[in-house]
Formats: C-alpha cells, structure tokens, sequence
C-alpha cells in the first residue's frame, strides 16, 4: 500500500512543552483521513510539520514520497492546506487572491474556481478583512481545491461555523476531491463522522489508534456482565477493557479489542459463573468519547 | 522571473500608498538638497536646517517600506498563508529586492542626478560615483535592513529593532569607551570597508538562510552577532592595521626612502612653541616635539596618517602614550609631533630622560596648487575639491564651503584669507583628503561637503585662497627622539610648571 503521509518518530518540542511525541502516522493514498482528538493534542503541530511550516525536533516526515522539509515549490503546487489559524492576505479581495495565486498552479482552473466560489456563495468582490469566518474558510478552500490537488490538508476547516456553511464545504469538499487523499483535523468527530474513511485518534502529543473507520468500529463493543448470586470481580484487568463500571449485579465495560471467538471466552474466564453477558455496537462518537474518558483518566 | 515578476506586481499594488509617501520624500529631499547650503551656521536658513533633519528621516522612510514589503510575505511565524503555497523562495527573495531597486534606488538616483545638477554638476561625469552610490545605498543602507525586517513578524518588531540599534551601540560605546567615528582620518575608508564587508556577510547569510531555509532564530543570532560586530568595526580596528593596508593597497615609491625624521635640536629649548591646542583626553598632559624632516624632495610636504609613540625609560619599559599623537606643520612651516601621555606617568618620568619611540605611517602630498575664489562667488569649480562657495552669512561672517559629489576627494585642502583679514582664522591642519579607491561614500545625501569655514571678516576681501595638494606617496617609518625630557615639550610650560 502506498502513503501519501508516513511519518516515523516524530517530535515536536516547544521549550518545555512536548507538543508531539514519537507519532507513527500512515495515511493511504486516496483516504479521506480524520485526525481527532481533544483541544492541545498536537493536530494542528503535526499538520504544520507536515506541511514543513515548523520544524521537528526529531524523527521524519514525508508527504507524497517527499521529506516534508524538501518540499519544493512543485510539490506544493498539488498540495492544499486550508487553516483556521492561517493569515490571509486581508487586504486582497477573493477575486484577486485568486486571480494572484493562478500563475503559482500549472493545474490551476478558472472554471473550477469561479463555480466552486457561486455554489457556495462566496462574495468575490469583497476584502478578506471584511469577510465573515465562514466566508474566509469558504475562501480558502476554494482557493486550494481549483488546481485539483494530490493531497488536501485541512486543518480544523469547521470550527466555529454553523452548520450550514459546514454542509457546504464538506460538500464542496467531497464533489472537488476526487482521487486525491484529504486529512482533516478537528476536536470534534461529529463533524466529520459521516464521509471519511480513516481515522487517527491523537492525544497529548502521541496517537492512540490510527485506522480504517469498518475496522474501528468492528473492534469496539460496550460490554454487560451480568454476575451471579456470589460475584467474583478478576484481580487483574486487562489493558483493552476501558471505562470499567460496575454495581454490585452488574458489570459494564467497553472492549477495544473485540473478537467475535475470543472475547466471550475471556469474559467466561475472568467472570466465573457470570449469568449473562451482552456485546452492544458503538457509534463513533461512543467510541471517541469513552476512549477521550479512558485517555484523561477519569474512566 | 515570472513569479518575481508577479510577485512585485502585487506588493506595488499593495503598498502604493506607502510608495507614494516614499517617493514624495525622496522628492523632496531632492528638492531640499537642490536649494539648500550644506552649512549650517547662526544665520543658516529654515530650508538648509530642514535639509539637515530631513537627511535623519529619509533613511526611516525607507526602512518603513522595506519592512512593509517583506511582511508581505513574512518569514518569521507559523501562520503565513504563503507558507504552504508553491512559493520558489529564489524568486519571493528577488522580487522583495526588484521592489527596492525600483522604488528606492530608482528614485534615490533620479534625486542624486537632480541635486548634482542643481549645484553645477553633470550627473553623467560621474557615472562610475552615481553607480557605486547606488551599489553602496542597496548594500548598506536597503538589504541589510531588508534582512532584518525578515527575522521580524510584523512592523512593530522591526520598529523595535531599528531603535535598538542606536542604543546598542550607546551602551556598547558607553561600556567598551569607544571612540567615535572618524579616528582615521584619510584612511577611515579601510575601518568602514571592514564594516561594509560585515554589513554585506551578515546581510547576506539572513537573506539565505530566511528566504531558502526560514530558520529565523539561527538568522536572529547572526544577526545579534553581526549587529554590534558592525557597529564597533570602525572605532575597533586597529589604526595600524588600517594603514599598513593602506601602504599594502598604494604602491611603494623610492622617493621616501631617502625621508629622515630626528627631533630638531635647534628648536629644542622651547621658544617659538606653536599655537595649536587640541583637546587632550582628562587627566593627560599635551607634549609637543619639534621635528626635523630631512630627505623631502622640494615642493612636496609631509603629513602624517597615523603615529605610535611609545615612551621607552632608563630602566628599559615602554610605555603606550594615547591614540591621539600628530603630526603638523605650523605657520612658520615648521614640523611638530603633538602627543598626549597620561597625567600620572608624566608626573613619574619629568625628571627623568626618556627615548621616545615612534612609528609612523606617512604621506608625501606634492602638485601643489592655488586657486583664489573670490567674495561672493556662488559656485567655483576648484579642480581635486569641487565647487567651491564664498558667501556672507551676515554683516561680519562669511562662509567659505566646497562640495562634491559622492565622496571626499583625494587632494587635500587648506584656505587662506589675508592674515589681517582674519578672526578667527585657526585652521592650521590641511583638510580632506581621503585616500578611498572607491568613487562614492557612504552618505545620504550625494553632495559631500569637502571644505567648510566661516570667518569672522572685519573689512571687505577679495577672495579666499584655496591651497591643494595631492598624496602621492605612502611609507611607514620608525624613528627615535633619544634622551629626551618630557618637561622641556610640555605644550604650556609656565602653566605645566605651576600646576606641578
């Protein structure tokens, strides 16, 4: 399988703070790519490292086959990187940021541009310093999805935007992008729950799981032990059972791990004489959160 | 070239407001530096002082737009759109300097070519001086702070950074007691080359590693180690080094081979001391010797670039006198070596006998010649000084000045006003003379003032007589004033003796 991004031990340290630590992230070509986690945990370090805007301390990167810090400007020519945090040119209007940025594509299209711009009704004419938030988020994708880009990195595209302009743009989003490999990050799934393929769950610098949306799903399931009249509690727990909750008849916990064969059988073992047992699906959201609990340490 | 191109396009279009203001500036500064007189004396007019001040804020101007045309493209920071945009920094970094060329070098031209004119000079004779003034302009006074401007994030910062420099250099100057600029004289060229070369290195490795690499703090540290490096250079480099590349760079002629200097015994004793008292560093005790200059061709004259004098005493230390030893003639033509030694040492060595020790760079000054600019000419060419001026500031002053464009010449000057015309008439020492290859100098303004007196004048003269001569010979020599005693060359002895 080929990657658009392979990063090996990568770290990022800023003076005292370890905003990433030893991340190990393969995105397949043509995955639309979903890097979740909470506020501060290092997606938006490890985007702009891939992106070679900062630096690591250590370890590698590389995006479509080249080492982010030998990007060229041929190589970002089939690379879009949209930012909430990015400065724009605010005293540009939309028509001249697009009409500057052109000559920089050889894949750049007018066509393209101007439709993407009337379907999401942006105002072309208007200075970026005067466009609202969602406008200027409207703005920058259209501004990096004209010249049909290999690889689109957005990073936190819907913060703070209604609900309606995030329609648009992951609309926009899903017509435009056609072949090429999208990684967006965002503190929220929900947002992003109903069109990527693969997920990465990052958390205090470090990635927890990174996988196909199918597999995640299959492999968690919220799991009741219902005990019997003398209940046995195991003396040890192991590591993939999280969230533990228990009463004095019942038992509650989520398996990160599950396996349609083997984890009965390990419930069997270690609830000895256990009166029933029930394996629930999870959402993605259920699965985000218990693993945020579980992560923070307060499950 | 096309992304230079286009990248320049947009920054005129963003910035042509500032581009407007800039180039009035320079407009006017051209207009100023047409119409106004270079002295500034009690009676100067409103528009020659405004052109003085004027000369202070130009360079502001320009490092305003400088800085607003790189923050157009910020380097330092994490959040430029730019950043992640098929950029080739190659062409980002020729555009920024397309865009000083144009707006600041064009029109700093068009200015200097106005000005020259203004004053009776042709621009295109001094094409070599108007090109290099452009080369020095762009190199010293635009990119550098051009690369300064990318180690900072925004206007604030390089506002900060532009005040920083003046008091870095107070406090180093205040903590390293540094003497000011101009402490080598003819050959101040060779310390300011020296800091031009530091300016250019320091310019240079910001610009690439900023444009090609973006690691602003290791710019930043070069440029914390080449700010004062530079800044320093010209009080820091050693006078001897300075002219012994002198004497490297000109070539040798047998001519002073033959030149013997000795103290001369005939004027020993003290009479007819010469008049001229310079200011003497505190606590340090003014020495004058008279010397005897044998081996020098007729009509040429002897000046002194840079002196060593040491002290060595009977039991055997030398001892270092200060920087600020010279050599001149006075009125009678009569050879004088003026030295400074300190207060306490002297104190210690008056009753003793001493051998002073000195090496000295020379320079021979021949071609003599003597042009007569009369009362109340506006502008006269004085061939090797400029155009020359012989105005009356008001009822009792006149003002004699020479201008030239792009650097100091090479003669040197001396003007002469009848003796009993004369009030206050006490230069002694000739003036000018700079022994710098290059065709322009450092300065802001393209007219250089080359010779500038005022004179208090009693009753109506005809003219002023503007003596020149040209170096024609560098040598460096050692010579000895053996047994000497140090109380007998005290420059006042009466208020020596009294003192002590």
């Amino acid at each position: 399988m080929s990657y658009a991004i392979k990063t090996e031990e990568l770290s990022k340290r800023f003076g005292r703070v370890q905003a990433l630590n030893g991340l190990n992230l393969k995105v397949p070509e043509g995955a639309i790519y979903a890097l979740v986690g909470p506020n501060g945990a290092g997606k938006t370090t490890t985007l702009k490292l891939l992106m070679n805007v900062l630096r690591p301390t250590s370890g590698n990167c590389e995006v479509l086959g080249v080492a982010s810090e030998k990007l060229r400007y041929c190589d970002l020519a089939v690379i879009g990187y949209v930012s909430e945090n990015q400065d724009m040119p605010d005293w540009m209007t939309g028509r001249y940021l697009l009409s500057y940025l052109r000559p920089f594509y050889p894949t750049w299209d007018d066509g393209v541009a101007y439709e993407t711009a009337r379907d999401l009704a942006l105002p072309l004419d208007q200075k970026i310093k005067t466009l609202s938030r969602g406008a200027r988020m409207k703005l920058a994708v259209v501004s990096s999805l004209t010249y049909r880009p290999r690889l689109i990195v957005l990073d936190e595209p819907f913060a703070g935007l209604d609900s309606v302009v995030r329609d648009q743009l992951v609309q926009t989003l899903l017509q435009r992008v056609e072949g090429a490999t999208v990684v967006i990050s965002s503190h929220d799934l929900h947002d992003l729950e109903s069109f990527v393929s693969h997920v990465g769950y990052l958390d205090r610098g470090c990635l927890c799981f990174s996988e196909e949306i199918s597999f995640l799903v299959e492999r968690f399931r919220e799991v009741e032990v219902t005990l019997g009249a003398t209940p046995r509690m195991p003396v040890d727990w192991p590591k993939n059972w999280i969230c533990r909750e228990s009463s004095s008849a019942v038992v509650r916990f989520i398996e990160t791990r599950f396996d349609s064969e083997s984890t009965p059988t390990e419930i069997n073992r270690r609830f000895v004489g256990s009166r029933n047992v029930s394996f629930t699906p999870m959402s993605l959201r259920a699965i985000f959160t218990a693993v945020a609990r579980s992560s923070s340490g307060t499950a | 070239m096309r992304h230079t191109l286009h990248i320049f396009k947009k920054d005129s279009r963003h910035l042509w407001k500032e581009i407007l203001v800039v180039t009035t500036m320079i407009a006017a500064f051209a207009y100023l530096g047409a119409r106004s007189r270079p002295v500034l004396t009690a009676y100067a007019l409103p528009i020659d002082r405004l052109d003085a001040i004027y000369r202070l804020l130009l360079p502001l101007a320009w490092w305003y737009l400088i800085a607003a045309v790189v923050h157009g493209e910020p380097i330092s920071g994490d959040r430029q759109f730019w950043l992640t945009r098929p950029y080739r920094r190659g062409s980002l970094l020729a555009a920024k300097v397309l865009f000083v060329l144009v707006f600041l070098n064009l029109p700093m031209l068009l200015a200097d070519c106005v000005i020259l004119a203004a004053h009776g000079f042709k621009a295109w004779s001094y094409l070599p001086g108007l090109l290099v003034r452009q080369l020095l302009l762009l190199l010293v006074w635009f990119l550098p702070f051009l690369a300064l401007a990318t180690v900072t994030e925004n206007l604030k910062q390089f506002l900060l950074l532009l005040v920083m420099i003046p008091v870095l250099y107070f406090i180093i100057a205040f903590v390293g007691r540094l003497p000011v600029f101009g402490l080598y004289g003819h050959g101040e060229w060779i310390p300011i080359s020296a800091m031009i070369v530091v300016v250019v290195v320091g310019t240079f490795l910001i610009l690439r590693i900023q444009y090609l690499h973006r690691r602003t703090t290791l710019a930043r540290g070069i440029a914390i180690c080449a700010l004062p490096l530079a800044l320093v250079v010209p009080s820091f480099f050693p006078r001897p080094t300075a002219y012994a590349a002198q004497l490297a760079l000109t070539h040798r002629q047998a001519l002073p081979a033959s030149v013997v200097l000795g103290l001369d015994l005939s004027r020993q004793d003290g009479q007819d001391r010469n008049s001229l008292v310079t200011d003497g560093e505190a606590n340090t005790v003014e020495l004058d010797f008279p010397l005897r200059a044998t081996g020098i061709p007729q009509d040429l004259d002897l000046i002194a670039d840079h002196l060593a004098v040491k002290v060595r005493t009977p039991d055997g230390n030398s001892l270092n006198t200060t920087w600020r030893s010279l050599m001149f003639s006075d009125r009678n033509g009569q050879l004088w070596m003026k030295v400074h030694i300190d207060e306490a040492v002297f104190q210690k060595l008056r009753r003793t006998t001493v051998t002073v020790r000195t090496s000295a760079y020379l320079t021979l000054l021949g071609n003599s010649r003597a042009t007569l600019i009369p009362a109340g000419a506006k502008s006269m060419e004085v061939p090797g000084i400029g155009r020359c001026s012989f105005l009356p500031d008001n009822m009792h002053e006149w003002v004699l000045f020479c201008q030239a464009p792009f650097r100091q010449p090479v003669d040197f000057c001396k003007a002469i006003l009848g003796e009993s015309e004369i009030r206050k008439f006490n230069e002694a020492l000739p003036i000018g003379g700079s022994y710098s290859p290059y065709p322009a100098e450092l300065e802001v303004s393209p007219l250089v003032l080359t010779f500038n007196g005022v004179y208090g004048i009693s009753r109506p003269i005809s003219g002023a007589l503007m003596l020149t001569a040209t170096p024609l010979s560098h040598f460096h020599t050692d010579f000895e004033l053996p047994d000497v005693s140090l109380k007998d060359f005290v420059l006042d002895k009466q208020t020596v003796d009294s003192h002590f």
